[in-house]
């Protein structure tokens, strides 16, 4: 047969075997020598095959490839999936020309390269449009970031307010939050198209998280009623700052590889980022809202109430405070306001 | 409903300029629809009654008297708001509201009031005293000075003839005719009722018997009633001009004044509730209920029978708040109770809907006038059950020495019935403030 006449003068000849993947992209690379003690190679999922390929769609021993005069040929060897060459899948194919040197096996596509192939010629390296080096990506985002904020801060201070502080929070912070959305929302897309969204142990970890949290929250409900402990309106604060913390870190070391401690430093930084601006900006409105009454802890059935009630003349003694108290909120908000009172905000 | 009435109450200098148009807007509709009616050939003679003689008398006498008052912002030709005043003691010395003036008192810097003269002549007015509690002041034209018309302390007979003058809308002089229906019955601010036309504009304008003396001023009127109208009594215009010839006022003393007036307003508002206080028994509580006659109280409820809670709401205001300047009534006090009860829902999620309806109640007020709410809350003993206790108070800005209290009592103790109380009361000394506050809880008792 002609194969073995040819095997007799056999030129030793250096090939690859391209594993790809769907989308054309190489997976990995097999370099192989054939000469007159191995003219071809053999291709399946056995150990013994040439090329290994990690598909259950493919037989121990799959195909025999051949190389004769820079052309590819290839034999089955039995398969019970056979092989598909040039879009046509053929069952027992027997020394069949491989026209563009690819051949699919199984789920698995494979390109053979020979030393003779003919290349494009190299591209030119020109600068693209919307094109960003990594080099130039965080000058860009910073020289970006640097004039949004200018532009917040400038817009505020436009409108010229009484107190430019606090819509320069919001409007920084507001921001901020959309900056993170939109990078989250990317963030997200380019795992997703990874095929690493791991949706089930963040589900775990927020769902776990929120559950403490709402049993916590409601024992010390409890407790509070119970013991008739004054209003901590920073209860529920911590309350939320720590489970914000713990989510944090449940997604980024859990769920993700990166260091515990550079995950543990994150997961706390970040929640108090949100919290301690908003929490400014809540107990700075407050104090300008003169109609504010902060919301009381629930109340629970009488039984549960482990606490007497004090006295009136303890809490009449304890309320004549109040006169001085409102004295000084109103003072503050005088010097806040100026003497006249600041009208923007009715 | 009579409540909401009063909430409706509009003075009738401050005639913004919406409201100007919404008038004139509807006027020439009416105009329009009166045209358009008039076009089909069957036409229909109005008849229109014309002033009786005494009408026209009462008008040719006090006419040269009476004059437009206006403020004006700053160095402006327009005005700012408009009224009337007329003459009362030799020298150009005129009556008018409180209301009317107001602004200027609280801001002199920015305001200036002028007269002007049906015949068109003008010049500066300065305030020489105000009565922010009957809403009265007394003021000096400069260059101008009409025989003063006489005020009598008599009120006309209920179904006697009256007369009102005044610039309604700034469409000029105009009289109205209407009958004096005497005292307001129930009220805690003496007020004559008067069944007449009464528009923005007419604020402190005299309001005449039909031998032309004045036995009131007017003041208010319902803006969505039909000739409700209420006048102050021309005895309480008496004292302030002994007051203003005595002891002019002086400006920079203004705000003191207007402390010491609601100061003094405050504690006659509380000490109308000397002794116990009158209460009422719902489901077993005894509550605070009508303290005075003058307060006014309404009881409503849910009647269909289905529902997991029944609630009885009881809602009582004293109506005695007063105008002090743009935006801020104080001295008024209102008071609600609500009683739930239940038959089918546990214990758990009765609270829950006490509760929900103990917050239900909003605080107005603008930060232009007070300060934020300072509170103490806390579980308390009171008569045969424990309650939750919120007692909020602020302080006014420019009125130093005024406070708002806020109070809420949520009962504790029972699974199958509560209560959830609310007490305003704006611009009170805080002492008597804090008294009164301890009355009205000490009140409180379970009695089943």
């Amino acid at each position: 047969m002609e194969t073995i006449m040819e095997a007799t003068n056999f030129e030793p000849i250096q090939l690859v075997v391209e594993t790809l993947d769907h989308r054309g992209h190489v997976l990995h690379r097999d370099r192989i020598t054939l000469d007159e003690s191995k003219p071809s190679f053999s291709i399946g999922r056995s150990i013994r095959a040439d090329v290994m390929l990690d598909d259950p769609h493919v037989a121990a021993l799959h195909a025999q490839v051949t190389v004769t005069h820079n052309e590819v040929h290839v034999t089955d060897l039995g398969s019970q999936n056979g092989i598909t060459v040039a879009g046509k899948h053929l069952h027992a194919a027997s020394n069949v020309l491989l026209p563009d040197n690819c051949l699919a096996i199984g789920r698995s596509r494979l390109r053979i390269r020979l030393p003779h192939e003919t290349l494009a010629p190299e591209l030119a390296d020109r600068a693209e449009l919307g094109r960003i080096t990594p080099q130039m990506a965080p000058r860009i985002a910073a020289v970006g970031l640097i004039v949004c904020m200018a532009f917040i801060i400038y817009s505020v201070w436009l409108e010229a307010p009484r107190d430019p502080l606090l819509p320069m929070v919001v409007g920084l912070l507001s921001s901020l939050l959309v900056v993170g959305v939109w990078k989250a929302v990317w963030s997200l897309i380019t795992r997703v198209m990874q095929n690493e969204w791991r949706w089930l142990s963040h589900a775990a970890v927020f769902l776990g998280v929120m559950a403490g949290l709402y049993a916590l929250d409601a024992v010390l409900e409890v407790v509070w009623f119970s013991l008739g402990l004054p209003l901590a309106e920073w209860r529920e604060l911590i309350l939320m700052v720590l489970a914000g913390m713990l989510v944090m870190y449940g997604h980024l070391a859990i769920t993700a590889s990166i260091r515990p401690a550079t995950a543990a430093l994150v997961a706390v930084l970040l929640p108090l980022l949100v919290a301690v601006p908003a929490t400014w900006m809540s107990e700075r409105s407050h104090s300008k809202d003169v109609n504010f009454i902060a919301e009381p802890d629930p109340m629970f059935p009488a039984a549960l109430r482990l606490r007497a009630s004090s006295s009136l003349d303890d809490f009449f003694a304890q309320a004549a405070k109040l006169k001085d108290a409102s004295d000084q909120r109103r003072k503050a908000l005088q010097d806040d306001d100026g003497e006249d009172g600041a009208s923007e905000e009715e | 409903m009579r409540c909401q009435l009063f909430k409706l109450r509009f003075k009738l200098s401050l005639n913004s300029v919406l409201w100007r148009r919404l008038c004139l807007g509807m006027a020439l509709s009416l105009l329009i629809s009166t045209v358009a009616q008039a076009k089909p050939a069957v036409v229909v003679p109005v008849t229109q009654e014309p002033l009786s003689d005494s009408a026209l008398d009462v008008l040719a006498r006090s006419r040269p008297s009476i004059v437009q008052i206006r403020g004006f912002f700053g160095k402006n030709s327009a005005q700012a708001f408009h009224g009337t005043g007329f003459a009362v003691a030799p020298g150009g010395v005129f009556l008018t509201n409180y209301h009317v003036v107001a602004e200027q008192v609280m801001f002199p810097e920015k305001y200036r009031l002028e007269y002007r003269t049906p015949e068109g002549k003008t010049g500066l007015i300065t305030v020489l005293a105000i009565d922010v509690r009957h809403d009265l002041a007394v003021v000096r034209a400069e260059g101008f000075a009409p025989p003063p018309l006489t005020l009598t302390n008599t009120i006309p007979v209920k179904g006697a003839r009256a007369y009102s003058i005044g610039f309604p809308l700034d469409v000029g002089l105009t009289i109205t005719e209407g009958v004096a229906n005497g005292r307001v019955e129930d009220s805690f601010d003496a007020r004559i009722h008067y069944s007449g036309a009464l528009n923005g504009g007419m604020s402190g304008g005299p309001a005449l018997n039909s031998s032309g003396q004045v036995f009131g001023i007017n003041v208010a009127g319902y803006r969505f009633e039909q000739l409700v109208s209420f006048l102050v009594p021309a005895e309480h215009a008496k004292a302030l001009l002994q007051r203003a010839q005595q002891q002019p006022l002086s400006l920079k003393d203004a705000k003191g004044e207007v402390v010491n007036q609601l100061r003094a307003h405050a504690t006659e508002l509380l000490g109308a509730f000397q002794g116990p206080l009158a209460t009422q028994q719902t489901s077993g509580f005894i509550l605070p209920g009508k303290l005075s006659s003058f307060v006014d109280c309404n009881a409503s409820g849910d009647p269909s029978p289905n529902q997991p809670v029944q609630t009885e709401a009881i809602q009582c205001a004293a109506k005695a708040g007063l105008y002090v300047q743009e935006g801020l009534y104080s001295g008024d006090m209102t008071y609600q109770h609500f009683i739930l009860t239940t038959e089918t829902l546990d214990s758990l999620r009765f609270t829950k809907r006490l509760q929900k309806i103990a917050a239900a109640s909003g605080r107005h007020g603008s930060k232009k006038h007070v300060g934020p709410l300072t509170c103490k809350n806390s579980n308390v003993k009171l008569q045969g059950f424990d309650a939750n206790l919120l007692i909020c108070t602020r302080s006014y800005r420019k009125l130093e020495g005024l406070y708002d209290f806020t109070v809420r009592v949520v009962s504790l103790d029972n699974a199958k019935r509560g209560f959830a109380s609310h007490l305003d009361m704006n611009g009170v000394d805080f002492d008597a403030g804090m008294r009164f506050v301890r009355r009205y809880v000490e009140t409180m008792q379970w009695k089943p």
